[in-house]
């Protein structure tokens, strides 16, 4: 069997890591594009571009952290640059999709301030103890969230 | 003489427990695997970033990589695009005791410049889906859990 360990990840160099960051940055617009929240044409007139113009932002390799915040609030979305220790300092399985942190930012409940955090941490720490006691999953919904600590969240689309 | 097909995993990837990606090689049509060896900068990455968002379990932007489940003579094929550069495959479950575990055997590259995918690659990759030869070949890479024994003493 072949075996993949211990091989640099193809994001070792800069400018490899940024392109696929920048790629799953735009993957999450364009997922949003595919879903039909917004089109094209609307993009493009927030943008006060063309559509060709437009399609030349989707390229991840043309992508600066201004024309990023520029796409994701014409998309009526906005950008975080998240820095994270997921153990891996050699790099070898590259990075963490961006749409996984903002998956596990819903599913929490998508707090604002560390207040919310801490408050939202806490009862699912207890959701965890009823799911090991009970063998299922339990449902709360507080301030207007349906959030759940047992289920995973929706496949990406 | 038939061919002697080969199959090599992508390299400088996240190792998966659920999905994979590799080259079915080997024969004359098989030319995925070494048009991908030639892609540098842009291209390679582009490539490569779609790569991983499936690894990681995305199913999309379309734009990008997609199945073609809706199609039923292509319910197996899978492609990977950037520009017109096309990487087509077919998805297989290549670990008959994890059927969890999907693997996308890349086939055939192909330039597009028309909207729709060209039906004859389709087809082809179709045909490379069912060949038992090919079959085997990708299924040889995956070594079965060998049983556990006891784990205490009597």
């Amino acid at each position: 069997m072949e075996k993949l360990k211990n091989v640099a990840h193809w994001t070792d160099t800069t400018i490899n890591f940024t392109h696929r960051i920048a790629a799953d940055f735009l993957a999450q617009v364009e997922n949003k594009i595919e879903q039909g929240d917004i089109k094209r044409s609307e993009l493009a007139e927030r943008l006060g571009r063309s559509p060709g113009r437009v399609s030349q932002m989707f390229n991840a390799g043309n992508i600066t952290l201004q024309s990023a915040v520029r796409l994701a609030r014409a998309a009526c979305m906005k950008v975080a640059l998240v820095a994270y220790d997921d153990g891996d300092p050699e790099n070898q399985n590259g990075p963490i999709n961006s749409e996984i942190f903002y998956q596990c930012w819903r599913q929490i409940g998508s707090p604002e301030t560390f207040f919310e955090l801490a408050e939202l941490s806490e009862p699912i720490e207890h959701i965890g103890w009823l799911h090991e006691a009970g063998n299922r999953g339990v449902e709360i919904d507080s301030k207007g969230f349906q959030k759940s600590a047992i289920n995973r969240a929706p496949p990406i689309n | 003489m038939p061919p002697t097909l080969t199959f090599r995993l992508l390299s400088k990837c996240r190792a998966s427990t659920r999905r994979g990606i590799g080259f079915l090689e080997g024969h004359g049509e098989l030319n995925a695997g070494a048009i991908f060896e030639t892609f540098t900068g842009t291209v390679e990455r582009e490539f490569r970033s779609s790569m991983d968002q499936w690894l990681d379990g995305a199913n999309g932007p379309s734009r990008r990589f997609h199945n073609f489940k809706s199609d039923k003579d292509h319910r197996n094929c899978f492609v990977f695009k950037h520009k017109q550069h096309r990487l087509y495959g077919f998805l297989c479950h290549p670990k008959y005791w994890d059927n969890s575990f999907q693997l996308c055997s890349l086939c055939i590259y192909a330039t597009k410049n028309e909207f729709e995918s060209d039906r004859a690659e389709l087809d082809r990759v179709e045909q490379w889906c069912h060949n038992l030869g090919a079959g085997g070949t990708i299924s040889r890479i995956y070594i079965p859990p060998q049983p556990r024994g006891p784990t205490w003493k009597n």
